[in-house]
């Protein structure tokens, strides 16, 4: 029996020996041919849809809005935290009764608000944030108000307000919070003839059924302290000041064009410039150089206007609703063009930067308005920028290169592909020549490899109105080597360059939106089938 | 490696009983002749080398069997190529050039794995002199069939580009695999002795895995340098989801059953003739399967890129793939489907009634798989040494997913037991030209 077992042990150990011990996969190689992938390209898939004008048979047009706030937000009715504390304490030890009244006050409180002398406002948001100490041995009855924080006319009012005994080496602290949000304040005072100020009324009693408390000397008995906190009004009348906002040598960056180089030549282009002033109170505004900076050849294109280097006023808004506003705001125009100005010049210099020196000015004149500016939460100057450009130029050895960054593809060596030949099958419908190459660089951006080197894509011919007749058809080669796929897998990053010269050379070309490139990619390989 | 030993040890063998007559006064002869259940076995000894007479004496009240037999067979690709998926290595161009110089028409390819345990069990007397039992088994059967023209198996091991503007064609290929459990009770009985004897199981059925997939038509043009494929087909696509087999959840499960019968046509020769069908049934897979017609046609020109410019977001938008365009919008379904039952008959003749050393069968076998033909047999079972209860198989076969094949096996049955080993195809052992296929099988007994 046992001769049995073992022979049946050692045929099951050996079929499972067998079955385990074989890690190499299930493999074949087969010769494919066929498509791989395919896009189409048009304007509209190099610039956004939000940028172009497209109108059925006419060149396409770029417009480029944006509106810029000309003054810094809250900077108007930048209102500092304002806290008040209000203690009580005696000289000498003193026994006080029950129902002894500790304050009564009636307190005019300034806020300190600089240059504004406010005389309304309405709170969009904003709090009270009270604390209240008591080292007396009875509990605390007290109360407070403010009779010029109105909310749907009703002064802002706290009474019979309890605080339980404390003692002198362990006082009772309660803090509490009030949203004040909604609220109206007068802030003219009592006599009603001044600004920034408020009245504040704050009363507090020993509790008369109390046994009396022992006040010790020159430690406070009890202690308030009211912080009227993040304030900041919906809505504020009164006079705002003279401010001056000035930004002087300042730069904005326009990356994006720091992927470009060579000859633009533009038609046309403009800039209609709109200034707003929904703020009721006078401005002033100048813009005293606006200029494109090309960083990399270190040349610059000043812009000339009449407007730059002129104070342009604006009338003050009116507190009459419109459009949805609460106020009517003043608006002027002016337009940049290429009869008016070198706007033209300045973007075929490509700028990668914008350099500009603007001062604007709030109630140039002081308060001519006897404390009656006003100004909302959502009022300032703004100015409306549209750049307007027909999308047709000529371009020389205009080179877009931007630099990708990348993982490097994973295991690249290990690829089921290890040669094939790639061919992309071009249409141009652009009436340029096309030259797009691949830089593979490594992690310290040396050059490792290249791609379609050095191989055009005819331009589209036009005719007489300078339209595409009919695409160009052409194709570009490249190979999958095992040095290729060494050298993806150590890329990190990739340098991609599209070059474009318009044809007919130095002839302005509009661009339509059916103008398109498209892409095939197809291959023939060897692919390793692995079945895992 | 521990799971294995563990699947092969309780799942891989099964074992198959047979109830041994109860007269301690037969002869040798006689109990050979009544051995009730041996023609029916569904497992190695019936389909394969089936020796019935003389292995084990009359007082068993149950016999079980653990066994497990796996082969694969076709009329084109050979043994050495379809071993690449077994014992996994790179097929190489004359691997495949073999395949491709054997094919003449449409190819098939078969792949049959079945393991399990059986338990017979004649309790106590009254059913031993009754000569009846009941059966216990579960088992493991897996089955695969494919059809296949030579466009199709050329593109798939050697790719379309040899068929540069030229068109594949694919028609009537076909696909279909399925794995299940099996549980069955059944009972079995000799009406007469000597004479006439059946049996009958029922059982539930486990579904693990179905794919079925049928090419009515189907091509593929390949533009001369790459730019585009014409696909086109017509067919259906049924394949089960894993959770399938995961037990409890979303189940796909059926019932099947066997029948079978024998009679012994005379005593001096003892002609007998058997037959059986096994695994009649179905399996209702669960309403996550992917099961589908199409009839379509499309021109593939890549994968289309939307947003190639966007190569700063970290993904790129990527339209109708292949696959999505080959299947169509996804539908999930439920379906009942026939199991691969199979149908045998053999009729058996004791070639040497004096010394009993010899014995021939001849037989025929179908499974409902796709691309199967009827398989016929012919086979001889030989004691080697008279002494000594050791027997040389020897067999053909013809049909099935090949054409002419062989194998072999020994057997060796001391006492209460009784083992086997084989072959069940043997490519290369009389000719490597026409035989195809591989297999083998192996039966451990015991009587109790």
């Amino acid at each position: 029996m046992k001769r049995f077992y073992k022979l049946l042990s050692s045929c099951l150990l050996l079929l499972s020996i067998s079955a385990c011990n074989n890690e190499e996969s299930t493999s074949w190689e087969t010769e494919l041919l066929g498509p791989l992938a395919e896009t189409r390209l048009s304007i509209e898939d190099i610039i956004a849809d939000s940028l172009i004008i497209s109108n059925p048979g006419d060149p396409l047009v770029i417009k480029y809005e944006s509106t810029i706030s000309l003054i810094p937000s809250d900077s108007i009715l930048s209102i500092p935290d304002t806290t008040i504390e209000n203690s009580y304490s005696l000289p000498l030890d003193f026994n006080l009764p029950s129902g002894f009244e500790v304050f009564d006050i009636n307190q005019v409180i300034r806020f300190n608000y600089g240059e504004l002398q406010l005389t309304h406002a309405i709170l969009e948001s904003g709090s009270l944030e009270s604390e209240i100490t008591s080292s007396l041995d009875d509990p605390i009855l007290y109360g407070y108000s403010i009779p010029s924080a109105l909310f749907s006319a009703v002064p802002f009012s706290l009474i019979n307000q309890s605080l339980a005994a404390g003692s002198a080496t362990n006082p009772r602290v309660e803090q509490r919070s009030f949203s004040l949000a909604g609220y109206s304040l007068d802030l003219r005072g009592p006599d009603l003839n001044s600004s920034n100020e408020i009245q504040l009324i704050l009363d507090a009693q020993l509790d008369p059924s109390g046994d009396g408390s022992p006040v010790i000397a020159n430690v406070p008995a009890i202690k308030f302290k009211n912080t009227f906190k993040d304030f900041r009004p919906y809505f504020a009348k009164g006079y705002l000041g003279r401010q001056i906002f000035d930004n002087s040598n300042e730069s904005s960056d326009l990356g994006f064009m720091r992927n470009l180089e060579g000859n633009l030549n533009l038609d046309d282009a403009t800039l209609d410039l709109e200034l707003e002033n929904s703020i009721g109170a006078d401005f002033s505004f100048l813009v005293e150089q606006l200029k494109g900076v090309r960083t990399s050849t270190n040349t610059q294109v000043s812009l000339n206007h009449p407007m730059i280097g002129n104070i342009q006023h604006m009338g003050r808004a009116l507190n009459v609703a419109q459009d949805g506003n609460p106020y009517t705001p003043v608006v002027r125009n002016f337009q940049f063009n290429a009869s008016n100005s070198n706007l033209v010049q300045m973007l075929e210099l490509l700028p990668d930067q914008l350099h500009y020196s603007v001062r604007a000015e709030l109630n140039p004149l002081g308060n001519i308005s006897s404390g009656n500016d006003f100004i909302y939460s959502s009022s300032n100057a703004r100015a409306k920028v549209a750049v307007t450009m027909p999308l047709k130029f000529a371009a020389n050895a205009l080179v877009f290169q931007d630099t990708i960054s990348t993982a490097g593809l994973e295991n690249a060596t290990d690829s089921p592909v290890q040669n094939a030949d790639l061919k992309f099958f071009v249409e141009n419908g652009f009436p340029f020549d096309l030259m797009t190459e691949f830089w593979l660089l490594d992690q310290n951006k040396a050059l490792i490899d290249t791609i379609l080197i050095n191989q055009n894509i005819p331009a589209a011919p036009v005719d007489a109105d300078l339209r595409v007749i009919s695409p160009t058809k052409h194709i570009l080669q490249a190979k999958i080597t095992p040095a290729r796929l060494n050298a993806l897998e150590k890329t990190k990053y990739i340098v991609v360059r599209v070059r474009l010269n318009t044809q007919p050379e130095n002839t302005l070309l509009p661009m339509y939106a059916d103008y398109f490139v498209k892409v095939q990619l197809a291959g023939r390989g060897i692919y390793t089938v692995k079945l895992k | 490696m521990k799971k294995a030993i563990f699947s092969f040890l309780f799942l891989g063998l099964s074992f198959t009983s047979i109830l041994a007559q109860t007269n301690p006064a037969n002869d040798t002869v006689k109990i050979r002749n009544t051995y009730m259940f041996l023609p029916q076995l569904p497992t190695v000894l019936s389909e394969v080398y089936f020796h019935p007479y003389d292995y084990f004496t009359p007082y068993n009240k149950a016999i079980v069997e653990l066994y497990a037999k796996g082969s694969s067979n076709s009329n084109s690709i050979p043994t050495s190529f379809s071993n690449a998926f077994v014992n996994p290595k790179f097929i190489d161009n004359e691997l495949k050039s073999n395949a491709y110089d054997r094919l003449n028409g449409m190819g098939r390819f078969g792949l049959e794995l079945d393991f399990g345990v059986e338990a017979v069990v004649s309790p106590d007397s009254t059913w031993h002199d009754n000569l009846q039992a009941i059966t216990f088994s579960a088992g493991r059967q897996l089955v695969y069939g494919a059809e296949f023209s030579e466009d199709l198996l050329r593109t798939v091991f050697s790719g379309n580009a040899a068929y540069a503007d030229q068109t594949a064609n694919f028609d009537n290929s076909k696909l279909y695999a399925i794995g299940y459990q099996y549980f069955k009770i059944g009972y079995r009985k000799q009406l007469s002795k000597d004479r006439f004897g059946f049996f009958t199981n029922f059982g539930f059925a486990r579904g693990l895995n179905h794919t079925d997939i049928q090419l009515n038509s189907g091509s593929l043009y390949t533009e001369p340098s790459g730019q585009w494929l014409d696909l086109a087909w017509n067919g259906s696509y049924f394949t089960s989801t894993r959770s399938s087999n995961r037990m409890g959840e979303n189940p796909s499960n059926g019932y099947l059953m066997d029948l079978g019968f024998y009679k012994f046509l005379d005593q001096k020769y003892h002609w007998k003739l058997s037959a059986s069908v096994k695994d009649l049934g179905f399996i209702t897979w669960n309403a996550q399967s992917d099961n589908f017609k199409r009839d379509t046609s499309f021109r593939f020109t890549g994968l289309q890129f939307y947003d190639v410019l966007n190569y700063d977001d970290t993904t790129l938008v990527v339209g109708d793939s292949l696959l999505s365009r080959l299947r169509g919008a996804e539908e999930k379904a439920s379906e009942m489907k026939l199991l691969p039952f199979q149908l045998q008959a053999e009729l058996r003749y004791l070639a040497d009634p004096k010394t009993g050393r010899l014995l021939l069968t001849a037989g025929a076998r179908y499974r409902r798989i796709l691309g199967m033909r009827v398989e016929y047999s012919l086979r001889g079972n030989y004691r080697l040494i008279n002494t000594k209860p050791l027997y040389l198989n020897l067999g053909f076969t013809y049909g099935g997913f090949g054409n002419l094949n062989s194998n072999v096996g020994l057997e060796y049955k001391p006492n209460r037991h009784r083992i086997q080993i084989g072959t069940m195809y043997n490519e290369g052992f009389i000719s490597s030209k026409s035989l195809s296929g591989n297999g083998f099988y192996f039966s451990y007994m015991i009587l109790l």
